[in-house]
Parts: C-alpha cells; structure tokens; sequence
C-alpha cells in the first residue's frame, strides 16, 4: 500500500492541471477498501510560502497558518482517529461521519479543518486574481449578477461571520451561492459543492493586517485585495468543473461533484524551497 | 446615554510581559471600540433601550425585550462591550496582588480542592473552546462554576447554556494573544505547537494575572 500511495504521489507531481482530474482519487479510494489507509497527511500549499508577500499575505502568515494550524489539525485528527473505525475512512467521509447532524463529534474539526485549509491554498494563488474568463465567469454573471457584484457579497461574507469561520462560493443545486460558515464548518454539509473560500479565522490575517478583517477579504478601500489579486480561478478551469457548473441537473451530478471534491485534495508537492522556520524569527 | 469605551484602569504595557503593550492597544482602541461603536448603532433605533446599563442589556440577550431586527447586533457587540470591560478590570499587573480574599479562597477550596485545580479546570475550559470564545468562572447561588461560551456570549445573557455572575473572563479571541503567540511559536519546531492549544501559554499568563487580581 506505501508503494502505491508513493507512486500516486509521484505520477501526480508536475501534472498541475490534471491532478484535479477524477479518476486517479477514485484508484485511490478503491485501493484503499482493501487496504487500511496511510495517515491523513499536510499537504504542501501548491506554491512557494513567500509567493503572495507582493498580494498582501505574509510569509509570515503562510508558516505559521500552514506550517503551524494546519499541520496541527492534521497531527490531532490522526491522534483522535488512530485505532477507529474512522481511520480507513477518507477525509471527506470522515466529515461526513463525523459532522452527525450538526452536533459533531471531536474529530469533525480537526477533519474538517484541514480540509478546508487545503482548500484554501487551493483557492488561492501567486497567478491567481483578476476577473475569472469562460465558464466560471459566465456562471458569476448569470447567477450572482456579475463579478463585482460577487465581490461584494463575497466581502461582506466574511466581513459579517461573526467569530470564526470562512467565506465560500459554492455550487447549489447547479447554481453559485455565495455563503459563509462558522468555525470548521463547510459546504460539504449542506449538499453545497465549494467552488472558492476564504479563510476568516482572525489566524488567517492578523499578523498582516490585525483587527482589519475586510482586508483579508477584499475592500476598494485597501491596498490589500486578497480576492482581486489571490482568487485562484484558473484551478476551476479544469473540464470536470465546467461540466459541474454547467450541469443543469444537480441530482444527477452529485456522486461526480463529490468526486471531485475528493479529487481537489492536492497530491503532496516538492516542499517549497523558501520554507524554514528560523528565517523568519 | 450612548455606551462608551471604558478608559484602563492601567496603561497599556502594564500587563508586559504577560500581555504585550501592542496587543493591548489594538485589542482596547480597535476591537472594544467597534463592539462600543456597533452596539450603540444597534440600540439608537429603539428608544425603549436608552438608558439601559450594560449588564440589563446583556440580561436581556435571548430574550424578547431585544427587538428581533438587532437581536444580532445586540448579542454580539453588547457582549463584546460587556466582555472586554470586564476583562480589562479582572486582570492587574503582575506582582500587584495578593491573591484571593479568605472568603473566595474558602469558596474556591470547596468548589475546586484548590486554586490550582481551578486554575487547571479553568485553562483546560479555554483550551478547549473552539474558534472565538471566552472562559469563565462565575457564581450563582453560592456555587462556583466554570464554563465557556462561543463569540461574545457570556454567563449574563439569557441564553447562555451557564449563566451566573462572572468573577473571572478570559478572551480566547485569536486576537487577544495572536501577536505575541506567533511570535512564541515561531521558535519552536513544527509539531509541538496545537492549535486549539496556542493560546494555552497565554491562559497560564493571564490567569496569573487574573487570580491575582481577586
């Protein structure tokens, strides 16, 4: 099973755009039936830590918040999960599991923190911001009333959760929702697909801009614009997600939405050169 | 009679090095003053509220003397008001005090065994609250209770799952201890550190702090 989950890993690597295909999560998953599954594992940020310094989010943030919270969502989770049941789950079934009607059990924080921070890293990027082209774009105009509306109602998401939470838009029933949830919660539980988030765990920005929270969203006001210059639209641009958004049926989309939510998991990429703890002492 | 930001009882870097003077000042000028700021927002449209004290306001929380459309408003930043003034007052600069008097001592003893136990009780409750929060040792009917509530709910409001009297708050915020924590943490190697537990070594700071100042 290591050396399968190694060559996953490896036939993976470099293939930026394809890697959020389906089909090779689902091999993992069947393999994984048979098999007790690894170690839910920190995937690394799909670029380097210090890449989005120019865009208004720290290297500083990117160590402590990846290196720091998520690893640390991650170590607790297989803590709690080791020797259960739940270990030979996936992630998102053990969100599912776990999220058990809206009293969840301890595991569903630390489970669905890290996937929503790996996710995150996914939502955002040193190439990222800027209006989003083709399908996604088409989507935001019919739905949400055109990108700038969008912004909007994406700001004041996250500007109004209060506490602890994140920001997302999501696909429900075939249409984009812009939505915001406290502390781990996601969309997963609500039939909703995340297309976008952003995180609002006041971890996420105060070293950068403290108590300013609409800054680490977006605000015209700023100079940081974190969903102008970060939103990673071009990972959207893969066909599955076309397909998805542009799927009129939702009911019968749901088991390939969940696919690839799955599939949106990063594979574990080369650690990024810039990262080292004491550098940034 | 608009609420208003309370002046501290100390300066800013009084509380070093338990508590840095930058997070002091950020945490009283920008988040106590936003919560004083909104609360005040909300009340103004309802005349019915004016002149009610902090502590009737947040009674009311959960209740329908607060109209439904500020219900919000009201419990968030009339507790963030309530809770920070209250936490600026529970704590002293360290050395300053001489512990619990004998009649909470004996109060402490019954309910916990010890101040020690307490305290443990009391940072494993802060510990573990999860996202935004605030732990509490509070009193009600002669019983010493300690708790937690989410955001900016506190043991005065109607709703709150253990209501009482706080004698002790502590802010579990990521903001009350972010900068300083970073800054700690950054020292350490990558596994050591938990999140829900980063703000363990301010809960033993600041609950030193706190006892010291019954």
């Amino acid at each position: 099973m290591a050396q399968t989950m190694t060559q996953m890993q490896s036939s993976f690597a470099g293939q930026s755009v394809t890697r959020l295909s389906v089909r090779p999560r689902q091999s993992a998953q069947i393999a994984r039936r048979s098999t007790p599954r690894a170690a839910i594992t920190l995937p690394n940020p799909p670029f380097e830590l210090d890449a989005l310094e120019g865009q208004g989010l720290s290297k500083a943030t990117m160590e402590v918040h990846w290196g720091k919270h998520h690893r640390t969502y991650v170590d607790n989770l297989n803590k709690q999960i080791e020797g259960k049941p739940l270990a030979d789950k996936s992630l998102e079934e053990i969100i599912q599991a776990t999220w058990n009607n809206g009293s969840p059990s301890a595991e569903f924080n630390n489970a669905a923190q890290t996937w929503n921070h790996t996710f995150y890293w996914e939502s955002i990027g040193p190439n990222g911001g800027g209006p989003p082209t083709g399908a996604i774009a088409q989507a935001i105009d019919n739905d949400l009333g055109g990108y700038e509306e969008f912004k909007k109602s994406f700001t004041q998401a996250g500007a109004t959760q209060f506490g602890s939470g994140w920001a997302w838009l999501v696909l429900d029933g075939g249409k984009l929702k812009v939505t915001k949830t406290p502390n781990a919660e996601n969309p997963l539980h609500h039939g909703q697909t995340p297309l976008l988030t952003m995180d609002v765990w006041e971890h996420a920005y105060y070293i950068d801009v403290q108590n300013r929270r609409p800054d680490q969203v977006n605000i015209k006001s700023s100079g940081r614009r974190k969903l102008d210059r970060c939103a990673a639209w071009r990972s959207l641009a893969n066909e599955s997600q076309k397909r998805l958004i542009e799927a009129p049926d939702w009911a019968s989309e749901k088991r390939q939405a969940h696919a690839i939510m799955m599939a949106h998991i990063p594979p574990t990429v080369p650690l990024p050169k810039s990262f080292s703890w004491v550098e940034s002492i | 009679m608009a609420y208003s930001l309370p002046k501290l009882p100390y300066d800013y870097s009084a509380l070093e090095p338990h508590i840095d003077a930058t997070t002091m000042q950020i945490h009283h000028s920008k988040h106590h003053q936003t919560y004083v700021t909104n609360v005040n927002n909300a009340v103004q449209k309802f005349p019915e509220l004016n002149g009610l004290g902090m502590e009737d306001l947040n009674s009311a929380v959960g209740t329908s003397k607060i109209p439904a459309e500020i219900a919000t408003a009201v419990r968030n930043s009339g507790g963030g008001h309530y809770n920070h003034s209250f936490f600026w007052k529970v704590m002293g600069a360290p050395g300053g005090n001489n512990g619990p008097s004998a009649e909470l001592k004996s109060a402490i003893d019954s309910s916990f065994g010890s101040l020690d136990e307490l305290k443990a009780k009391f940072n494993a409750a802060a510990a573990a609250r999860f996202g935004s929060g605030w732990a509490w040792l509070t009193s009600q009917d002669g019983k010493l209770a300690i708790s937690s509530t989410p955001n900016q709910d506190n043991p005065q409001q109607a709703l709150a799952e253990t209501k009482g009297v706080p004698l002790l708050g502590l802010d579990v915020w990521e903001h009350a201890y972010y900068l300083k924590a970073r800054l700690l943490l950054s020292h350490e190697p990558p596994q050591v550190s938990q999140s829900c537990e980063t703000s363990q070594p301010f809960c033993r700071d600041v609950s030193q702090l706190m006892i010291m100042s019954l």
